[in-house]
């Protein structure tokens, strides 16, 4: 009988299932067994047990987390009682030994559990006597001794033909061989750890001489000097360029890419339009016309059989031991796909790079190049241009139609030939011309840090997506970098370092301090906070570019003490750079390593627990700093005193407000007024358990946060947590409501603001959550409400995005299996859905 | 009244329940975490909770809800370790006939995907359900789901249990329960095709 309906097909297989022929003796059998071991335990065990079986596995495991936490915890008291009275910090401070595995493993190797509890003592002291709270006038202690007080990014004399740029990387290697033979002789003679990490004194090969430090210096100061052009008109075109766009043809109300600066585009992997979809996924790069919530796929477009060969400069041939591969169609190229997309116009802009194998040299060539298409005819996209850099891509943004791409570049030292510019200046090369387009000397600079450099650049390309397409301008900063951070006037490159204050008293010839002409004022001798103690420390070095509408101008560098948590923590406002750093201190202690700073640091404190020949870093304590710094990266204001020993976790900056988050085991959200550079406020501080990891407006005067719950005690991550605080009276931020979802633990947007939607006009709250895409709605009364809970159909990492056009919802999941779900607003009701 | 309130005179034992239901939640269990290997331990499991946690069951129905529902937490249990489910899942492809397993069936909803898309450019979508029709059984089909869909949809059509049933089973909403079941027909029907009737 064939069957006609559903139901009776599926009963049918069902009915198949069947137990095997002992499996229900067994089972039986083994129920009965433990009816019986129970009814032969005590009651309390029983109840234990019930309690256990009644919750899900989820929270017992979060039981389990939270009594292994309390052991852990247990055990630093244990570790800690031979000292009496402990005290908030100190418990925090030993919290971090037994918890944070990595330190406890570095260190016990190295001085044992004898100098742990040392070092204990010596951090408590010092870390109770020196903690500002909220709100104390800033005394950063790595303002007042090592931090250079002049950022001018240095100039290039003009040459000819890259002559001055081949002698500084020249230097450069140099002293990078130079400090490789200190360390290996180091770790050979004491097998010290960390001097290699730091870095040490072998800076000699800097001699006063160094065109970079003088020459370029003045020539440069004014060059700043120089009035900026009004960058504003092109923000403003391009808005009345949508608004005029809008008016011709009734633009229909659609979500874009969710971006940090209005005006800035984010490159992402689904862009619309508001009339078509683009979303890059396992298939290619699908174009679908939305049509009304019944989309359909128009074309798709291949990253391989596209378009033109690839053009690696001439250098790479010579370059790259693996030139057969990198040579031909970039199809050879392994891995190779489209990652990201811009969509500006008719203009579609994909992303693509080409990076090393993990277990190659990071000094192989790698590419990072764009694709662009003309988009007019959705159903036949033209690809116009191509343009490639060596390097790997850091980061990339759009204004208007222009389109900037930062890179790091390695600079691979065998095959650096005089004669040969590409071999060592990072160059463009294009689909449309045949030869590489060198950076110009004139627009290469030097970061000032020299301790920090490396044979490696910052490459930064402009590049006019109008017309066919066309490299707007290029600039190079010899000098890495990790993140950036633009606004609509102005890139800002962020590079991590480290800074290294010596020993007051001492000859100060840190590596965090190249300028000759010497740093801020040095500590006094009665200040408890440095003492005679070498302090090192986390630093971040900010670099200003001027951007003029594609004309790349780099300006000038500031190292600032502690690490960014990412573009987040950096706004712009009227001209002045805002800036949140968590510094964490280290602390050397015992025989000094590198020679200076005779003075161990127990001596001066009167114990003598750890022997004369230990001796190390430390990790001393962690401290939060807002910063504000003008144009010429000079610092206006500052205050700090916050999260001591938390990390931020995410910041927002409203106005004149900044709102920020920083957690360890509980989640200060802090509220600091800006709207006076020079003297940052601290407004209000809210402490609640759990963090955010993203923030982001709502009306009314809300803030909504995106995070993650967590033990009070412990620290130990629970699920993810939604929270909405009341910011509208910022000196007392409370929080609303809350919601936590314990079924859910990890969301692609608690690293990517970009995998959620936040509406308030709306009110929709959209994220992917493991294997399910979640919409939430937020009630003023009630608090978050569930909307729709969908899952997705393959599991695993599989990125996924919503968005809205008009009255519908798309949900796109874009992994292996990619397809596309459409929902009626606001019922949420079911509308279509198709594969990719 | 409630229907899980109602009291009855039937035996609710332990063993009782493993002989009335034990073939029920096997079912189910094979039917959500498409093993036969991960589904015997999950009865087993299921029965223990029962008898570690004594519940006072109203009455047989009330029973049978509270061991579907414990047998699809044990379910979302193990898809929450990726491991369990592809070792299991390599495991069977060799021996066992009886259940589909994950791998497989993620080629087959790869697979189908690729071949409508491929038909979707040929202007021939019906050529391609049809031959997804043939590759796939009802059961294949229904494994495919993403698991909460899966899950409404075993105990829609298995076990007839009514929405709010279900809702009280998988502890969500009913209104979710309505989604997931009505996404879970959509694409069964974009799967199997016109050939079944899904509201009788």
């Amino acid at each position: 009988m064939k069957p006609n309906t559903f139901k009776n097909a599926y009963k049918q297989e069902i009915e198949k299932i069947q137990p095997h022929e002992d499996q229900l003796a067994s089972l039986i059998h083994a129920v009965e067994a433990e009816e019986l071991a129970l009814t032969g335990s005590a009651t309390t065990a029983q109840s234990a047990q019930q309690s256990q079986a009644q919750s899900t596995a989820d929270s017992a495991q979060a039981q389990d987390a939270q009594t292994a936490g309390a052991a852990n915890v247990g055990q630093g008291w244990t570790a800690s009682s031979p000292v009496s009275t402990p005290t908030k910090s100190r418990k925090r401070f030993w919290k971090d030994w037994s918890t944070e595995g990595k330190f406890t493993a570095t260190f016990s190797g190295l001085v044992g559990a004898a100098a742990m509890l040392f070092l204990g003592i010596l951090a408590w002291s010092t870390v109770t006597t020196v903690l500002p709270s909220p709100g104390e006038p800033s005394t950063h202690p790595a303002l007042q001794t090592g931090l250079p007080t002049e950022g001018m990014v240095a100039l290039i004399p003009a040459g000819n033909d890259y002559e001055n740029v081949y002698a500084i990387l020249d230097r450069v290697r140099a002293r990078d061989e130079e400090r490789l033979r200190i360390a290996q002789e180091q770790r050979e003679s004491s097998g010290g750890l960390f001097d290699g990490i730091f870095g040490s004194d072998s800076d000699d090969v800097w001699a006063d001489d160094m065109p970079l430090t003088d020459d370029g210096w003045t020539e440069e100061a004014a060059d700043v000097e120089a009035p900026t052009s009004a960058p504003d008109d092109m923000s403003l075109s391009a808005e009345s360029d949508s608004s005029a766009r809008r008016l011709l043809s009734e633009e229909p109300d659609f979500s874009d890419t969710n971006v940090q600066v209005q005006g800035v585009q984010e490159a992402d992997i689904i862009k619309t339009d508001g009339h078509y979809i683009y979303a890059l996924s396992a298939m290619g790069l699908s174009i679908l016309e939305a049509n009304g919530g019944n989309p359909q796929v128009l074309s798709t477009l291949d990253f391989h059989n596209n378009s033109t060969d690839f053009h690696p400069g001439p250098s790479d041939i010579q370059m790259s031991p693996r030139n057969t591969s990198a040579r031909g169609t970039r199809g050879i190229a392994s891995g190779a796909s489209y990652s990201k997309m811009y969509l500006e116009g008719d203009r579609l802009i994909a992303l693509w790079s080409i990076t090393n194998d993990l277990w190659t040299s990071v000094h192989f060539p790698e590419f990072a190049g764009v694709d662009i298409f003309d988009i007019s005819d959705p159903s036949q996209p033209r690809h116009l241009n191509d343009f490639q850099t060596r390097g790997s891509l850091v980061n990339s943004r759009m204004i208007g139609s222009t389109l900037y791409l930062v890179s790091t570049v390695w600079i691979e030292e065998a095959s650096r030939n005089r004669n040969d510019p590409t071999t060592f200046i990072p160059f463009v090369s294009s689909g449309n011309e045949s030869a590489p387009m060198l950076t110009p000397e004139s627009n290469i600079r030097i970061s000032p840090y020299v301790d920090e450099l490396r044979t490696k650049y910052t490459h930064i390309v402009a590049i006019d997506t109008t017309r066919n397409g066309q490299l707007a301008s290029q600039a190079a900063l010899l000098g890495g970098s990790d993140d950036l951070y633009m606004s609509t006037d102005n890139l800002f490159l962020l590079s991590e370092g480290q800074i290294h204050i010596p020993a007051a008293g001492t000859q100060g010839s840190g590596t965090g301090n190249p300028s000759p002409r010497g740093s801020g004022s040095s500590s006094s001798s009665d200040d408890i906070r440095l003492g005679n103690v070498d302090v090192a420390g986390n630093a971040t070095t900010v670099t200003r570019v001027e951007l003029n509408d594609g004309q790349i101008d780099i300006g000038n560098s500031r190292r600032l003490p502690g690490i960014v948590n990412n573009q987040f923590s950096l706004d712009e406002s009227d001209g002045v750079l805002r800036i949140i750093t968590a510094f964490t201190r280290w602390e050397h202690f015992g025989r000094s390593g590198s020679g200076q700073g005779t003075t161990g640091s127990s001596e001066e404190i009167g114990l003598s627990l750890a022997p004369a020949e230990e001796w190390g870093w430390s990790p001393d304590f962690t401290d939060t700093t807002v910063w504000t710094l003008d144009e010429r990266l000079e610092v206006i204001g500052s205050i700090d005193g916050f999260g001591i020993d938390e990390d931020v976790y995410s910041a927002r900056f409203m106005g004149d407000i900044v709102y920020f988050v920083t957690f360890r085991e509980i989640d200060p959200v802090y509220a600091v007024d800006l709207s006076d550079p020079a003297n940052p406020r601290f407004l209000s501080e809210l402490k609640i358990p759990g963090f955010s990891e993203y923030l982001h407006p709502w009306h009314d005067g809300l803030l909504f946060g995106f995070g993650r719950d967590a033990c009070e005690i412990t620290g130990i991550r629970g699920g993810l947590k939604l929270s909405m605080f009341d910011i509208s009276n910022p000196k007392d931020v409370t929080r609303e409501h809350y919601l936590i979802l314990d079924d859910f633990r990890n969301s692609d947007a608690s690293s990517n603001h970009r995998a959620i939607l936040v509406n308030p006009e709306r009110n929709l709250i959209a994220f992917p959550a493991d294997d399910f895409y979640l919409i939430y709605s937020y009630n003023e009364r009630r608090g978050f409400e569930l909307v729709e809970e969908l899952p997705l159909i393959s599991e695993g990492d599989t990125p996924a995005r919503g968005l809205f056009i008009d009255d519908m919802f798309y949900v796109f999941e874009l992994g292996g299996s990619p397809n596309v779900e459409v929902f009626m607003l606001p019922s949420f009701r079911t509308w279509d859905f198709i594969w990719l | 009244m409630n229907i899980l309130k109602e009291k009855c005179t039937c035996d609710l034992s332990p063993a009782a329940l493993v002989k009335r239901h034990s073939t029920s939640v096997l079912r189910a269990a094979v039917a959500i975490c498409n093993s036969r290997y991960a589904a015997d331990d999950i009865v087993q499991n299921v029965f223990l909770q029962l008898v570690r946690t004594q519940p006072a069951f109203e009455n047989d129905r009330h029973a049978k809800s509270w061991l579907l529902r414990v047998t699809i937490n044990c379910c979302k249990d193990l898809q929450r370790s990726a491991w369990s489910s592809k070792v299991s899942s390599l495991d069977e492809m060799q021996e066992n006939q009886v259940g589909t397993h994950e791998l497989a069936t993620k080629h087959n909803v790869i697979a189908s995907a690729g071949a409508s898309h491929n038909a979707s450019a040929e202007h021939d979508p019906e050529q391609a359900l049809a031959q997804t029709e043939q590759q796939q059984s009802v059961y294949k089909a229904v494994a495919s789901l993403p698991p909460y869909q899966r899950s409404c949809i075993h105990l829609f059509y298995f076990e007839d249990l009514n929405i709010a049933e279900i809702a009280s089973v998988i502890e969500q909403p009913s209104a979710t329960v309505k989604s997931h079941l009505h996404r879970g027909r959509k694409k069964l029907h974009t799967i199997l095709g016109e050939e079944y009737d899904y509201e009788a």
